[in-house]
């Protein structure tokens, strides 16, 4: 006869994690039963909240479902509904589009770097703590963040919520005076990102490879950020337009997310850094291609704890492409192109700093939203998370509720699950029978 | 200055972007009047060479019912998270007020105004006890900004 005890352990939450949901894991008898990550989805809400809203509003509306990527919504709902319309938005004003994600990512990939994941590895409970000891570090990280946050102050009017940003451009466009004053921040925050990618590529990464099939988009010439179709490691290759026939999301009992998988497969897939890194490596610009291999990176990676080597390789690609931008930036004649009503659906498309961001609008003839789509990154790595913990777990069983806790917590980080886009607090609930 | 933290579109979280409604118009115009997500670095850039900042936010967590007021005043010395009502973002205002504390980044005279919350979910209306309370938040927040307009 089997002994059998029951023991259940709860953290107060997983923190420096951006958003809210929980991990329960049931152990019995040396295995590992099941794995359920609940995340609080809010797309949901503003789908609904969108409809019977005109067409110009998507980007100041769902900027606000994240504080850390507003830029991204703003982008994906602009291409849609540009495209639903018939519009197009090239040259200058794409380019300054490119140039606003930029700083974006530099200011969202630096958080999560420095404050969120750094201290997983380094052994300290959290950002204060690594601040409190290597003041230096975080100062550098910090400054950073404040490279990415000055760019998109200077073209969407402030960092958080960009107001500037609508469809078919902006409401007005930076002189250019107005970026070239970015230029020598820009220039010392190149030598930190290539100074970040060093002290990241020291760090001791637990070993992990993953197998699922890794999503991103493809703008071939260059690294995707604000644009492009979709591939995959699996050989798809489709545009937004067919993103609902490739990308099938489904109810889970213990979600109030949907978990997505690819039409044909049963497998899972994952998007974000890993796989834009593995999909796009040869399109990094030269000194990003460079710390990317002198952090000994290769042209894939497939470990979730090294995707913190990748985002700041990603910075440093980020503050390239900016200071490129910026030299070449002549200021558009106008700050926006006409984008006329009709009823269409359109689709769009970006790259947020978690992933693949995907957005749908239905309008009608004058322009009123009649329904509305959003996938997030993170609803779209769940299920891949979900069997990643489980294979990570499986080889921690005897650890400890508290080192597996913890063990776990840093895992979840890897992903920076953007949970506000999927959180306040992860809770973490561990059974043993 | 002063700064609500939340967003509007997480019910009770919106009483700190609600208090900086209220609040326009009613203060002389040389109090800046800012909206926050609660993230921590630009929190602390916000605040870091100011006088005086006073901040907004919804609070979770604590036995105190929903719709209880608290006003902490943050010193340079004192550890914030102890004292300060648990801000309702998970990485907000605590790690802002500490990371400012060990970055020798936080304003002159630090006042945090909260509202102890009750739901938190998707949705543009308060709660209750929350929206009874917006009124005297504001009135209290105001009566701080106008003390320190005056000193």
């Amino acid at each position: 006869m089997t002994h059998r005890r029951e023991r259940t352990l709860t953290t107060a939450g997983i923190a420096r994690v951006e958003g809210e949901g929980s991990l329960y894991l049931r152990l019995s008898d040396g295995h590992l039963d099941e794995v359920r990550l609940n995340i609080y989805e809010p797309p949901r809400f503003f789908e609904a909240f969108l409809r019977g809203r005109s067409y110009t509003e998507p980007p100041d509306i769902t900027a606000r479902i994240c504080g850390i990527c507003p830029v991204a919504y703003q982008t994906s709902s602009a291409l849609a509904i540009e495209a639903a319309c018939g519009a197009r938005v090239d040259g200058p004003l794409a380019s300054l589009r490119r140039l606003l994600y930029c700083g974006e990512w530099i200011a969202s990939h630096s958080l999560h770097i420095y404050l969120l994941h750094a201290p997983d590895f380094l052994g300290y409970p959290g950002g204060i703590e690594l601040a409190r000891d290597q003041r230096a570090v975080i100062e550098r990280g910090l400054a950073l963040r404040r490279a990415g946050n000055a760019i998109m102050e200077a073209i969407g009017g402030r960092a958080i919520h960009p107001v500037n940003f609508r469809i078919g451009g902006f409401y007005s466009v930076p002189a250019k005076e107005d970026l070239d004053r970015l230029a020598g921040q820009l220039q010392a925050a190149l030598d930190d990102a290539v100074e970040t990618v060093r002290w990241v590529a020291g760090f001791d990464f637990p070993d992990l490879t993953v197998d699922h099939e890794l999503l991103a988009l493809s703008q071939p010439g260059s690294y995707p950020i604000e644009s492009g179709s979709l591939v995959s490691s699996g050989g798809r290759a489709f545009s937004a337009a067919d993103f609902e026939e490739h990308v099938i999301e489904e109810q889970v009992p213990h979600s109030t997310a949907l978990h997505a998988r690819l039409a044909g497969s049963e497998g899972t897939y994952l998007t974000g850094p890993l796989a834009r890194y593995t999909l796009n490596s040869r399109w990094l610009p030269p000194l990003a291609a460079a710390a990317a291999a002198d952090a000994g990176l290769g042209d894939s990676c497939r470990n979730p704890f090294r995707s913190i080597i990748v985002r700041a390789v990603e910075v440093v690609c980020a503050v390239e492409e900016a200071i490129r931008l910026i030299e070449g930036y002549q200021r558009p004649p106008l700050p926006s192109v006409a984008v006329a009503p009709r009823a269409a659906t359109g689709h769009g498309v970006s790259e947020a700093p978690r992933g693949v961001l995907y957005q749908r609008y239905d309008l009608d003839a004058e322009g009123i939203i009649v329904g509305a789509r959003i996938i997030p990154p993170t609803s779209q790595n769940q299920a891949a998370i979900e069997r990643d913990l489980r294979q990570f777990v499986q080889a921690r069983l005897e650890l400890p509720d508290e080192q597996l806790a913890a063990d776990c917590e840093h895992a979840i980080r890897s992903y920076d699950p953007c949970i506000s886009c999927a959180t306040h607090f992860l809770d973490l609930q561990v059974e043993r029978t | 200055m002063v700064i609500g933290v939340g967003t509007e579109f997480r019910c009770d979280d919106g009483a700190g972007p609600a208090v900086i409604q209220r609040l326009r118009g009613t203060v002389p115009a040389s109090v800046e009047l800012l909206y926050s997500d609660g993230e921590p670095t630009r929190l602390m850039e916000t605040w870091m060479d100011a006088g005086a900042a006073v901040v907004v936010d919804a609070a979770s967590g604590g036995d105190a019912p929903p719709g209880t007021l608290h006003r902490v005043v943050v010193g340079p010395g004192q550890p914030g998270s102890a004292a300060a009502p648990a801000s309702s973002h998970g990485l907000g205002l605590s790690t802002a007020i500490e990371l400012s504390r060990v970055l020798s980044r936080l304003p002159g005279l630090l006042i945090l105004h909260g509202v102890q919350g009750e739901v938190f979910g998707y949705g543009r209306t308060f709660s209750p006890a929350v929206a009874a309370a917006i009124d005297e938040l504001t009135a209290r927040v105001r009566a701080d900004v106008l003390s320190l307009s005056a000193s």
